[in-house]
């Protein structure tokens, strides 16, 4: 199973199977959110059962947040041959709110046997967490992005799924 | 043990190979000194997404139905649908939860490239003024 991620923009980003570790997408309402269900947090990969008591949701929330958080290494390039798209990203997380640029098009593919298990389209994608994790022990860096969709435009994302890779 | 999640209006049916776990729970304040009115129902299902096809271009599963609804909006009516997860074993329904106002709390899909499928979280609610039309049934025969 590998992850593609491909962001539009003046500077493209894109990743490939190489570099994409884990995906996670999240539709959280303000009744559940973070403290419940089962999730990773931040850089830490392993997962977390919260065992917190559920909110109080007495019915369905109009407050819908979708989002997907991508966990990857940074693949330092040898001879620079291939430029390495997690700078692009350092830099678009850098980026404030008034830029037109800090809002791209993301669009998330999960790949497994011949076919699109889930394609999400996120065409208003901006960055809530982005880190970078490096040592001297491992050969390569990890990275770890958050990206949500803004939420009065949530009708255009797109979540799709089941279809032959082009 | 096997669990059938069947979803209605429009029909979702997650295939039983997918669903590996199903939590009922009922959300009772725990400060109270004495019974009280506010009781909710929580059910989590949790499963795997199957990435295997026998024809390309057709999906494996139904779970990305699941993913679909988990975005609507609650202004539509779609938002609420009448959820009934049978619990199967030795050919006994062992239990029937059926929640027909369900609504979508949270939904989560985790993929990891170091295993062949993807699993999914949802986590449903009855809406609270139709907590009496919440069954639980069981030991019986289909």
């Amino acid at each position: 199973m590998g992850f593609r991620l491909t962001v539009d923009g003046d500077s493209k980003i894109e990743f490939k199977e190489d570099a994409l570790t884990q995906v996670q997408f999240l539709s959280n309402t303000p009744s559940g959110g973070k403290a419940f269900g089962k999730g990773r947090d931040g850089l830490s990969i392993q997962n977390i059962d919260y065992a917190a008591a559920p909110g109080s949701g007495n019915a369905r929330a109009t407050d819908i947040g979708l989002g997907v958080k991508i966990w990857g290494r940074i693949n330092f390039s040898l001879g620079a041959e291939v430029e390495d798209s997690t700078v692009t990203m350092a830099n678009w997380a850098l980026q404030p709110s008034d830029v037109a640029t800090a809002y791209r098009k993301a669009v998330i593919q999960v790949v497994a046997s011949g076919q699109v298990v889930r394609e999400y389209t996120i065409p208003n994608a901006f960055i809530v967490e982005y880190s970078e994790n490096l040592d001297d022990e491992e050969g390569v860096g990890h990275f770890y992005l958050h990206l949500r969709q803004k939420k009065d435009l949530n009708p255009k994302v797109e979540l799709k799924g089941g279809f032959e890779l082009s | 043990m096997s669990f059938h999640v069947d979803i209605n209006d429009p029909k979702i049916s997650i295939e039983p190979e997918c669903t590996r776990r199903v939590e009922f729970r009922t959300d009772i304040p725990l400060d109270s000194s004495a019974r009280t009115k506010d009781v909710g129902v929580t059910m989590i299902i949790t499963g795997k997404i199957l990435s295997d096809s026998a024809e390309v271009g057709k999906p494996a599963d139904s779970t990305a139905k699941l993913l679909e609804w988990s975005a609507i909006p609650a202004e539509k009516k779609e938002a609420y649908k009448n959820v009934v997860v049978t619990v199967k074993a030795g050919g006994i329904s062992t239990r029937k939860y059926q929640l027909p106002d369900a609504f979508v709390v949270d939904y989560f899909e985790d993929f990891d490239n170091q295993e062949g499928g993807g699993t999914f979280t949802l986590v449903l609610k009855q809406r609270k003024n139709k907590l009496k039309d919440v069954m639980v049934t069981g030991g019986f025969t289909e």
